[in-house]
């Protein structure tokens, strides 16, 4: 099963502490809901956890690597952090292809699939710059989900989108859950991040208040 | 073990590729450039044919030389007044605009996703690199087609005798037109040999070094250090500025304090071969994260 142990993880920038002594146990086939304000310290969280960050004191363990020692980012993560960002000049499907390459895990009827999961059109010609808001966050979710990560993590995955979107997000959610994968979702939406969820983790200041 | 690296390989080209590929429509600044700096050199060689009759057939090597000339050594205490030269200064900002705005921004968008896939920050940051070399050799193609361009737009200003002809120097030329008085004392080959090599590997070991603070210090702030090194080169003809090693009249071949290419070479490769090494370094602790932006 997959497992994520957060170690008195601490992160420090500017001698300002934006992540204090955390520890955690997330284990697969859970979606995890951080809950906390602007500022709180979700987003450095899953940060830290993507090995995008170097914590300055503490360890994060995947699946019984040190990340940052044995490993420099986790073996099988989709991340979806601040706003989705892709080659402007290619379309949807040309943008996750590039990505699919790199590790060639999936083919090119998975990225079609994954495009009609989120509700975009594979066959859809316009360039990524001349998507909407929406449309942009959607391929953002593909793109995470798209090659079945042990690890998912979202970062307001609903922002910008419509109901029929936030729909399809569950519906993800629950297939990847149903997959093992360890999901981590930040929402400011609070009803919907209770909903979403399975375990809750309050955070303020950078530090793990409560979990429930 | 060798197919891993073979597979890194495959990732660095992919990254060249993608780079390349999704920044194509700007390679049309340095074609552009090289178009214009062609016309201002018929321009000013038709200006001067029309006192100097002998003055009127210049060549492609004349052109590179045009481009390249740089300035001569600045001498403050002649009361000269200190002018960078405009050609060198915009060529140095266009490479640096375009690798600052690459490597910079890609960690903030697109190429966070990539590097998450990478799963190795060196092979990332090898990528960038080899990304870094081809397209200076691409800005500096473009740019010799832009001046291939105005060269022939401008035919009749020509000596098209031969291959060899196109590729010769013109002292009237290099005397009246550049004002240098200097007499060269290389064979024009090597002249022109350096002419086009030098500029370029100058311009990798720069873009290197900028790629390398950018793990440092914000893409702006490296700019200017970049262009304080660019003006400073202008300022003082010492062997440890390397944008003298961008202007032929520089160097020792030209003016006998100058300037000498071989040590320009190796230290031109020592400073990117240093870069490549810092950088990967510092990207090994980098933080991929906004820095513009609030850090939570």
């Amino acid at each position: 099963m997959n497992e994520i142990i957060i170690e008195d993880y601490s992160k420090k920038i500017k001698n300002t502490e934006v992540l204090s002594h955390v520890n955690l146990r997330l284990e697969g086939g859970n979606v995890y809901g951080l809950k906390g304000k602007n500022g709180s310290g979700k987003t450095m969280l899953m940060r830290a956890i993507s090995g995008l960050i170097k914590g300055s004191q503490g360890k994060i363990i995947i699946n019984g690597e040190v990340l940052g020692k044995d490993i420099s980012f986790p073996r099988s993560i989709g991340v979806l952090i601040e706003n989705p960002s892709f080659i402007g000049g290619y379309t949807g499907f040309q943008n996750l292809k590039v990505l699919a390459d790199i590790q060639k895990r999936i083919d090119d009827t998975r990225i079609r699939n994954v495009l009609k999961q989120v509700g975009l059109d594979p066959q859809d010609k316009r360039t990524f710059r001349k998507y909407s808001l929406g449309m942009k966050q959607r391929l953002g979710i593909a793109a995470a989900v798209m090659e079945y990560p042990d690890i998912v993590i979202l970062d307001e995955p609903i922002n910008a989108l419509d109901e029929s979107g936030a729909l399809r997000v569950r519906e993800i959610l629950k297939e990847q859950k149903d997959n093992g994968a360890i999901c981590i979702i930040a929402c400011h939406d609070t009803e919907e991040l209770e909903y979403l969820s399975d375990v809750i983790i309050d955070i303020q200041d950078g530090v793990i208040v409560g979990e429930r | 073990m060798k197919n891993r690296l073979f597979y890194d390989w495959k990732l660095m080209l992919a990254q060249v590729h993608l780079g390349i590929r999704s920044h194509w429509k700007w390679y049309c600044v340095p074609l552009l450039f090289g178009m214009v700096q062609g016309y201002l050199f018929f321009w000013q060689l038709a200006l001067w044919s029309q006192y100097t009759p002998e003055i009127f057939y210049g060549s492609f090597g004349d052109m590179i030389m045009y481009v390249f000339r740089g300035m001569e050594e600045y001498v403050p205490h002649n009361m000269q007044q200190f002018q960078v030269p405009v050609t060198y200064l915009l060529i140095n900002i266009g490479v640096a605009v375009f690798v600052g705005n690459q490597t910079a921004r890609d960690l903030e968008d697109f190429g966070k996703l990539q590097l998450l896939r990478y799963h190795n920050r060196t092979v990332w940051w090898l990528g960038k690199c080899l990304w870094c070399v081809v397209h200076i050799l691409i800005f500096y193609g473009m740019l010799y087609m832009g001046l291939l361009f105005a060269m022939f737009a401008n035919i009749r200003h020509l000596e098209l005798s031969g291959i060899r002809d196109i590729f010769q120097i013109h002292t009237y030329i290099y005397n009246n037109v550049f004002y240098c008085q200097m007499p060269m004392t290389n064979s024009v080959g090597t002249v022109l040999l350096i002419a086009v090599l030098m500029p370029m590997v100058t311009s990798i070991a720069l873009s290197f070094l900028q790629m390398c603070l950018e793990m440092l210090l914000s893409p702006s702030v490296v700019m200017v250090l970049l262009m304080g090194i660019d003006v400073l080169s202008a300022f003082f003809m010492k062997w440890c500025w390397l944008g003298n090693y961008m202007m032929i009249f520089r160097y020792n071949f030209i003016n006998p304090n100058g300037v000498c290419w071989q040590l320009g070479l190796e230290i031109d490769v020592c400073v990117a071969v240093l870069a490549i090494f810092i950088g990967n370094i510092l990207f090994g602790r980098y933080d991929v994260m906004p820095r513009m932006k609030e850090y939570v």
